[in-house]
Order: C-alpha cells, then sequence, then structure tokens
C-alpha cells in the first residue's frame, strides 16, 4: 500500500506541516522498533549477544533490549552458537512455540553450517536445515556490532514487507506454514536429515 | 447548577473499560482483516521450554509415601524446637 502513496506528494504535504501514513508503514514501523528477541544461548557467540545487549553496544537503541524468556511472546530467534544434533529438536520446537510474525538470525558460522565443527558427527550442519533464517551473520564468533548490523537489515527486511497483495508478508498468507516438523532422533543422524520445504541448496554441477 | 460528585467514578468506569476494550477490539479487527490464525500443536502447547512433556501432570503418589512425608515433618518441625 505503501507505493499508493506519491512520494512527491507527501514531501509536499511534510513540507507543509501535514503527515501522512498508510497502514502498512504504520504497522511495519511499530514491528520493526519494537524487535522483541528470545533469551537464550547456544554456545559462544552468545556471550557476544549478551555483550551486545549491555550497556556498551546497547542494542536498546534499535529498540530490541527486551529478552524475553518465553517463546510465546518473541517475535526473534537468534541462533547464537553450536546447534548440537541434541539440540536441535529443541530449537525448532520453539520456534514453532513462537507467535507469528517471527524472524531467525543465524549468528556465527556454527548456525550457519557448522562452523569448525562441520565434520563432526554431532554437530547440525546449519539451523536453515529446520527452520527459515532471515539474517545469516558470519564470523566465528561475530562482534556485537556485526549482530547489531544483522538487526538493521532485519528492521529494513520489516520495513520492506507487505500487507497486502500477492507478495505479503508470510505469516500474513495464510497457506504458508507456521511451524516446521521437528526432527527426531534416528540410528546415526536426526530424522529427517533436513526439511526439503526449507533448505533447498544449490546443486553443485560436476 | 454543580454536577453529581459521583460523576467521576462513572467517567473513571467508563476510561477503565475504554483502555483495555479498545486495544483488544483493534487486535481482533487486525486478525479478521489482515493476520490469519495459525494453530498447531507445538504452538497451543502447555509448556514453552521446547521439551516435549511426558506424561500425565495428574499423577498420584502411592500412599506409603505418606508416612515419609509425615516423619520428613516431625523432624523438621521438632528439630526447629530443640533449636529454641
Amino acid at each position: 500500500m505503501s507505493e499508493q502513496i506519491d512520494e512527491r506528494l507527501r514531501t509536499e504535504l511534510q513540507r507543509q506541516g501535514v503527515w501522512v501514513t498508510s497502514m502498512q508503514d504504520l504497522y511495519n514501523w511499530g514491528r520493526k522498533n519494537s524487535i522483541w528477541p528470545l533469551q537464550f544461548g547456544l554456545a559462544c557467540c552468545a556471550i557476544e549477544m549478551i555483550a551486545t545487549a549491555a550497556s556498551r553496544y546497547d542494542i536498546a537503541r534499535f529498540g530490541g533490549e527486551i529478552f524475553r524468556p518465553s517463546p510465546r511472546q518473541a517475535d526473534l530467534m537468534i541462533v547464537a552458537g553450536t546447534v548440537t544434533k541434541k539440540m536441535a529438536p529443541q530449537i525448532v520446537r520453539l520456534y514453532n512455540q513462537m507467535a507469528d510474525p517471527k524472524y531467525v538470525i543465524a549468528m556465527g558460522a556454527c548456525a550457519i553450517s557448522g562452523g569448525p565443527f562441520k565434520q563432526g558427527y554431532n554437530v547440525l550442519k546449519g539451523i536453515d536445515r529446520y527452520i527459515p533464517v532471515d539474517v545469516y551473520i558470519p564470523g566465528c564468533p561475530p562482534r556485537p556490532e556485526a549482530l547489531l548490523h544483522a538487526f538493521m537489515e532485519l528492521q529494513s527486511k520489516i520495513d520492506s514487507q507487505k500487507l497486502t497483495g500477492a507478495h505479503k508478508a508470510v505469516h500474513l498468507d495464510p497457506k504458508q506454514p507456521s511451524e516446521f516438523p521437528v526432527p527426531t532422533f534416528g540410528k546415526h543422524d536426526l530424522e529427517p536429515p533436513g526439511n526439503p520445504v526449507v533448505f533447498q541448496p544449490p546443486k553443485i554441477e560436476r | 447548577m454543580t454536577p453529581n460528585p459521583y460523576l467521576f467514578i462513572v467517567i473513571f468506569v467508563g476510561v477503565a473499560l475504554a483502555f483495555p476494550l479498545i486495544p483488544l477490539a483493534l487486535a481482533w479487527i487486525w486478525r479478521r482483516i489482515f493476520q490469519p490464525s495459525k494453530p498447531g500443536p507445538d504452538k497451543t502447547s502447555t509448556y514453552e521450554c521446547g521439551v516435549e512433556s511426558i506424561g500425565d501432570a495428574q499423577i498420584q503418589f502411592h500412599s506409603q509415601y505418606y508416612l515419609y512425608a509425615i516423619i520428613l515433618l516431625l523432624k523438621r518441625f521438632a528439630g526447629g524446637l530443640k533449636r529454641k
């Protein structure tokens, strides 16, 4: 709906002291400035996340300081650290229990791909195998500035989400799922090893 | 003519009702127009710690534990008295 307002008309009105907005802009403005993260950390990236929340880096400047201990109240899941295969079902279940709209930041090499433990037998090779990730932060661990940058990227993503139309946001589409299947412990690996709806890695032609 | 001195209570009740009801009504309208509700087995589950709950919450302890509970209570209580 934001494109229905003529930008030139809007600036002209603003010059005269009249502020106009659309429902979509108001909705996204409110959402992007009050992202409440889910409070949990998995490994050393969590220490960087704690530093980001503390006074020196101060994520409160972006409205994200309210870390909620309950998934029912959280908007954002920061997967901060190594996801072991033992922990993966719990992460997916917590994601499922979050209320829509919900977003995921994969923080650090481990959450993206398994990182230095990729060849290990007990580490999940990226949380994006089971849940959709919005922003990836590389680094081992990423500095607090990197997390703040990811937060700002997420804010710009939320700001660009459409309220109506064919390209509306995922949480507003009744056909898009809100829950994803929780993997179970198999004989050798998690079953299934990835959710094909979410995880579509590029095929390398050799 | 002075207004009824109890009029402000009526106004207060009106404000007290409007404050919670307006956001609730807005949320309801928003859900009807834009946001489809997507319930599911995980989303509506009682516990929110990430671990699946096992068994029933309404379990019964065996009655022979009652004796242990009484002994523990007596010991604690008597010990507390002795110290005084």
